[in-house]
């Protein structure tokens, strides 16, 4: 190879670098993480694969990531939704008391559906009918559900409820858990990919008036989003509860921001488009239950690990977030 | 291409025909004399710009003295705007060195350049939205108005009604919310905030596109006025006629590196346009450039039918278009005239009136799609196109309905239908998933086009289709469009370019104030200055 | 910039993590699942607990529990926490002790400091520990049972003369203890009043806060602007002070308005006013020394060397500090280790105090006497 040839290949690499700069930092915090703790872990005389930690893990990793994958389509709207943790919270609380009341937990599970989808028909439409931004009606959403939550719990008098005489072995399992978010992410990852669903959502994400003038339904194709994720909610929702087998009035506190974590940690672009990608949903969650899992193996002490966190959060949001797209000369 | 002068190269040979093209020496060294008096306000030497692989610029030498209109003329990506972005603080050189007024000059911002003197108009909106004019006009400069930390907006208000009327400018108040007011004019109030006395060198890139012929005025005056006062004018743009109207020197570009200097004498010389337009696209591009038949027959179906619309201050306006017919549409552009196109896409909600295709009433943009109909829009970047999308995606858009095999869309598919499109248009790019932002105009504008061929509309509504485009490519679009009306497509054109409508349309409707005052069939006694009466 | 940034941050962060300490041998690691993350009492339970599992042998964590209380929350912190060495945890938080106990069926459990005893009642939620080997019992947050809270607010109530008082409460699904405690406070002063010349008068019924602080229009509904007296049975310091300060400035309710609640805290301004003339005037906290209790448990257990006498688990009061004068308020800032800073050297007990009770040094130590030894501490303790 001439010299040249070899500061081609060179260019070109740090040109792929460049411009897949967002998923060589997501990619590479995990990357990161795997070997770091690999290593890590294996000095304290522990390893992060053991047969117990990477069930740790991959239960720590489930819910965020079927939450997630779902999200993937509302972010590529340039859409957020702040209401997921306390509409999993509702579910959760849904499958046991139907599941108490009817020995099964299929009428549950259609029952969710029904509501999640209706909760995203709204969600999905609201901000477009009534001129707003997205995220205001899943924040009303986000303040109803939770008003309901709390009254189911007066109601019933506890602050957690069990589900009995239902088997939830399946959900324990890490190896169905793996199962179900593969084929969560293939089927999700079909319509994202290969059907008009995901191309109009990243379109809209993009430009919404470009999109609107090339003939894209803007409402219907707001809204349609928001069913993917309300089936990808009662999933995560079937696993959050499943594992073990209560709810409380306090489940699903917080998960939207892990969500939101999990997508920046995994390169998501917040303002949607063209380059959302499915993977970052898997990648930012892997990488971000790896930090739970893996800091206190190595003998870090639990308060730091918020600040680790925190660090290794900055560092991957200064190297993806691009520069304000400025005009640039022709 | 191989320069035979290092400095200020005015002798160039094209290698494919191996002949000398021109050579002014003479007359160059004579103005060089006349120039000498003159001070050199700015110098660029050996300045160099590379994004990634692509070089931008090669080894430039660029000098600007008092009292020059510069004009810098190239089509796109031939570096024409990169020079003056980088003195300007935009972005840094690669390599090279500049001097401002004697000294070494390296800013950082673009502020940083407008404290010291050099202002940067740029083709984009660059006003802040959401305040008022006169906030904008003194973004940065609150200090002024403010006692106790708190800001005098009536002084504000007042002293920036004062700076607009020093422009000529009467229309716009200051104290009204910038989004009030179009984009002409926002890009008026831009000039106004960049422009102060301190304002040592005015760079003026490709703005006038995007003025109206009122703001192009205002704009004119004020650089003759700066250049007689002795600051140095730096004029990009593609409009060849402005350029030979207002520059005083011209410069040519092309692929990174400057290809000649053209004295004022020189520009007024006969075939200055046609020498120019070689040199910036390197070969003959022929006579031809606009429709040279003067055949206005088409076929007798009526593609598409504006029945009597009305909607805000435009009253029962009616349009008949019919296959094979290229009509145009021209006025000022706060006419009404872009309005007819949003109607005739199904944009808009009629207040009455309807939109007719094949004997269906158009209401929707899905709807006008379905029927055949496309739309590009003149604000090309914010509303035709996915800027940060790729070329294939872009392209495929309106014709993903066509593509579905039960749900499933195939890639192979898309790349089939884009690659189609890439080819037929010449797009320069590497492949279809390269980022449409990443083009140049010209480019960009061919990835509009082609959504529309890509789905094989019928009926094509194009507002501004050549704005911010470049002639070598312009004159491939006036192909095209001719091409299309070969094919019996059905052609709404709206432009605010009046010889490019007296060039193309086969019937050409004036507006004023929302109303039509004017329609002339095509024919070769036309003029500009017959049409101009009508507009204003 | 940004890169630049990204990379020294980056590399901190490695050499933070190149100092970790590296574990020293030990008899194993005890976690604590920590209902605070913050304050006074928890810097203080961190370090004592610190302190004893140093000197035992083992080393220590924290776990910070779900905010929410969460038990799958709660689960899921100590999963990401736990390491093989981990051979007890002190759990603090009542969601979802059952799951963890299923989870590490290995592991030994004891409960502490949790305001809900009421969870291992008999239709608990985490009754079905009450039978597990591996439990351990618990020790509540001062009474485990709401009727000698509400009890011993009422003789406090009576005690300091008060004749217009009112009660609040957090809602019964999430604090059971608290309806039950108001229910006995209320019983205990219509016993009062029976006998009573000037008879107690409880205005309205209790007031719930849904975890939020008092609502600004609590002083404006009838009877209130006469009260005397604020029983918060509720988190008062942070529910119910500072709306009470507010109304008391606004001119809403009595000038003399005083509150008698729970919690702890060494803020200088909180403490500023708290005595027999000021805004609170009794604070009911649990003593902080019982902490001795749960570590004990698990070293026996651990150790394998349990204590002879050992009934099975059971469900207990701690120590109870009650903080009602000046001169108590004033011990706790000059002489309890919760002073101004924490001062472990101050607390009741110290290890050469304590060790006896463990069985992994004293093999013929006693279960009744260590939980007599950790019911025993009292403020007065700090008043020598």
């Amino acid at each position: 190879m001439t010299a040249i040839a070899q500061d081609r290949e060179k260019q070109n690499l740090v040109q792929w670098i460049k411009k897949h700069s967002s998923t060589v930092a997501s990619l590479g915090g995990l990357v990161f993480c795997i070997i770091f703790f690999t290593i890590g872990t294996g000095m304290k005389g522990e390893s992060i694969w053991s047969g117990d930690k990477l069930s740790t893990l991959i239960g720590d990793v489930i819910v965020t990531a079927l939450m997630a994958v779902g999200a993937v389509f509302i972010y590529s709207l340039g859409n957020m939704d702040v209401s997921i943790g306390r509409q999993v919270g509702l579910y959760s609380t849904m499958l046991v008391l139907i599941g108490n009341a009817t020995g099964s937990l299929l009428p549950g599970i259609l029952a969710c559906i029904v509501v999640a989808v209706i909760i995203g028909i709204i969600n999905g439409a609201a901000g477009e009918l009534l001129h707003m931004y997205s995220v205001i009606s899943s924040v009303v959403f986000m303040m109803v559900i939770s008003g309901i939550t709390t009254i189911i719990y007066s109601n019933v008098g506890s602050k957690n409820i069990i589900l009995s005489g239902v088997d939830l072995s399946f959900f324990r399992s890490p190896v169905n858990m793996v199962i179900v978010l593969v084929i969560e992410y293939l089927v999700i990852g079909y319509f994202f990919y290969f059907t008009k669903y995901g191309k109009y959502a990243r379109s809209i994400g993009a430009n919404q008036t470009a999109a609107a003038q090339s003939g894209v339904n803007i409402i219907k194709y707001r809204v349609i989003p928001y069913i993917f994720l309300a089936f990808c909610l009662v999933t995560a929702s079937l696993f959050q509860m499943g594992y073990t087998g209560a709810a409380s009035d306090a489940t699903g506190t917080g998960f939207e921001m892990n969500v939101m974590v999990s997508l920046i940690l995994g390169g998501m672009p917040l303002k949607g488009g063209m380059k959302s990608r499915l993977s970052c949903a898997v990648i930012g969650a892997l990488t971000f239950s790896l930090l739970a899992v893996g800091l206190p193996i190595i003998g870090v002490p639990t308060r730091m690990t918020f600040m680790i966190k925190a660090i290794i959060f900055l560092v991957v949001v200064l190297i993806t977030c691009r520069q304000k797209s400025g005009p640039l000369p022709r | 291409m191989c320069h035979l002068g290092k400095n200020d190269d005015i002798l160039y040979m094209d290698q494919g025909k191996n002949r000398y093209i021109h050579s002014t020496t003479d007359e160059s060294l004579k103005s060089g004399t006349v120039q000498m008096e003159k001070e050199i306000l700015f110098e660029a030497k050996h300045m160099r710009k590379e994004f990634g692989p692509t070089v931008a610029l090669k080894d430039v030498d660029f000098t600007l003295r008092r009292g020059e209109i510069r004009g810098l003329v190239g089509e796109n990506g031939s570096g024409k705007s990169t020079i003056m972005s980088i003195a300007s603080g935009m972005q840094p050189a690669t390599k090279g060195e500049m001097l401002y007024k004697g000294q070494p000059w390296k800013p950082g911002t673009m502020v940083e350049a407008q404290d010291a003197g050099i202002s940067m108009i740029l083709q984009e909106a660059n006003t802040i939205p959401g305040v008022t004019v006169a906030q904008n006009i003194f973004s940065g400069h609150e200090a002024e108005f403010s006692r106790f930390g708190l800001i005098s907006m009536p002084k504000m208000k007042k002293e920036a009604q004062k700076v607009l009327e020093h422009f000529g400018i009467t229309h716009i108040k200051a104290g009204e919310l910038i989004d009030k007011y179009t984009f002409e004019d926002r890009k008026l109030v831009e000039l106004v905030r960049c422009v102060t006395d301190e304002t040592e060198i005015l760079v003026v890139d490709e703005t006038t596109t995007a003025l109206s012929l009122e703001g192009r005025e205002i704009l004119y005056k004020l650089i003759h006025k700066m250049a007689d006062s002795g600051k140095g004018i730096v004029f990009v743009s593609h409009d060849m006629d402005e350029i030979l109207e207002q520059c005083t020197d011209l410069t040519v570009l092309r692929d990174g590196e400057i290809i000649g200097h053209l004295t004022r004498e020189e520009m007024d010389a006969p075939d200055a346009v046609k020498t120019i337009r070689y040199m910036m696209v390197g070969r003959e591009i022929g006579d031809k450039y606009y429709r040279e038949d003067y055949d206005t027959s088409h076929q007798e179906d009526v593609a598409l039918k504006l029945e009597d619309v009305s909607l805000g201050r435009i009253q029962h306006f009616s349009l008949e278009l019919h296959k094979g017919e290229i009509i145009g549409m021209g006025g000022l552009s706060g006419c009404g005239m872009h309005d007819i196109g949003r109607i005739a896409y199904g944009l808009e909600k009629l207040s009455g009136g309807r939109v007719i295709r094949n004997g269906k009433e158009i209401k929707s943009p899905l709807q006008a799609i379905n029927s055949g109909i496309g739309y590009i829009s003149k604000n090309r970047d914010s509303e035709a196109l996915i800027l940060n999308g790729p070329i294939q995606d872009n392209i495929v858009l309106p014709s993903i309905p066509a593509l579905i095999r039960k749900t499933f869309i195939s890639p192979r598919a898309e790349k089939k239908l884009s690659d189609r499109e890439i080819d037929n248009y010449r797009i320069k790019c590497h492949d279809g998933k390269q980022y449409v932002n990443t083009l140049s105009g010209g480019n960009k504008q061919k990835v509009s086009f082609g959504k529309w061929t890509a789905k094989g509309s019928e009926v094509i509504i194009m507002d501004c289709p050549t704005r911010g485009v470049d002639i070598g490519v312009k004159q491939a679009m006036y192909g095209l469009i001719e091409e299309m009306k070969k094919q019996g497509k059905a052609i709404l054109m709206i432009s605010e370019e009046l010889s490019e409508l007296i060039g193309m349309a086969d019937r050409l409707i004036i507006m004023k104030d929302f109303e039509v005052t004017h329609q002339v069939e095509r024919n070769p006694e036309l003029k500009q200055t017959d049409l101009i009466e009508y507009m204003i | 910039m940004k890169k630049l940034i990204a990379l020294l941050l980056t590399l901190a962060l490695l050499m933070g993590l190149a100092v970790v300490p590296a574990s020293a041998e030990s008899k194993g690691k005890i976690l604590w699942l920590s209902n605070l993350n913050s304050g006074i009492q928890y810097e203080f339970y961190v370090a004592y607990w610190k302190m004893i599992a140093e000197n035992l042998g083992y080393t220590f964590d924290v776990v910070y529990g779900d905010m929410s209380n969460d038990p799958a929350g709660n689960l899921k912190q100590v999963k990401n926490a736990y390491t093989s060495d981990v051979k007890g945890i002190i759990i603090s938080m009542d969601g979802g002790v059952v799951n963890i106990m299923d989870e590490y069926p290995d592991m030994w459990v004891v409960g502490f400091f949790s305001d809900m005893d009421s969870v291992f009642e008999e239709n608990g939620p985490s009754h079905d520990v009450m039978t597990r080997e591996k439990f351990l019992g618990n020790m509540g947050d001062n009474y485990i049972s709401g009727q000698a809270l509400g009890e011993a607010y009422a003789q406090e109530v009576i005690a300091r003369g008060y004749k217009k008082v009112a009660t609040c409460i957090f809602p019964v699904f999430a604090y059971p203890k608290h309806t039950v405690a108001d229910a006995a406070f209320r019983a205990a002063i219509a016993a009062h009043n029976e006998t009573a010349a000037d008879p107690i008068e409880i205005v309205g019924d209790a007031e719930v806060l849904a975890f939020q602080p008092l609502s600004d229009s609590y002083f404006l509904e009838q009877g209130r602007d006469e009260l005397e007296c604020i029983v918060g049975f509720c988190a008062g310091t942070t529910f119910i002070y500072p709306k009470m300060v507010e109304a008391k400035a606004m001119g809403f309710c009595r000038d003399d308005l005083q509150l008698i609640t729970g919690g702890f805290d060494n803020d200088p301004d909180l403490l500023a006013d708290c005595g027999d003339d000021k805004n609170i005037v009794s604070l009911t906290i649990q003593g902080i020394e019982s902490a001795i209790w749960p570590i004990a448990m698990l070293d026996a257990a651990i150790s394998g060397t349990m204590y002879k006498d050992y009934p099975g688990q059971e469900r207990m009061d701690s120590s109870v500090f009650t903080i009602n004068s000046t001169e108590k308020f004033q011990a706790m800032i000059d002489n309890s280790p919760m002073g101004p800073t924490l001062d472990l050297s101050k607390a009741q007990a110290q290890w050469d105090d304590m060790k006896d009770y463990f069985t992994s040094v004293n093999p013929d130590a006693s279960y009744a006497e260590l939980t007599k030894y950790c019911q025993s501490f009292t403020v007065e303790g700090y008043m020598k």
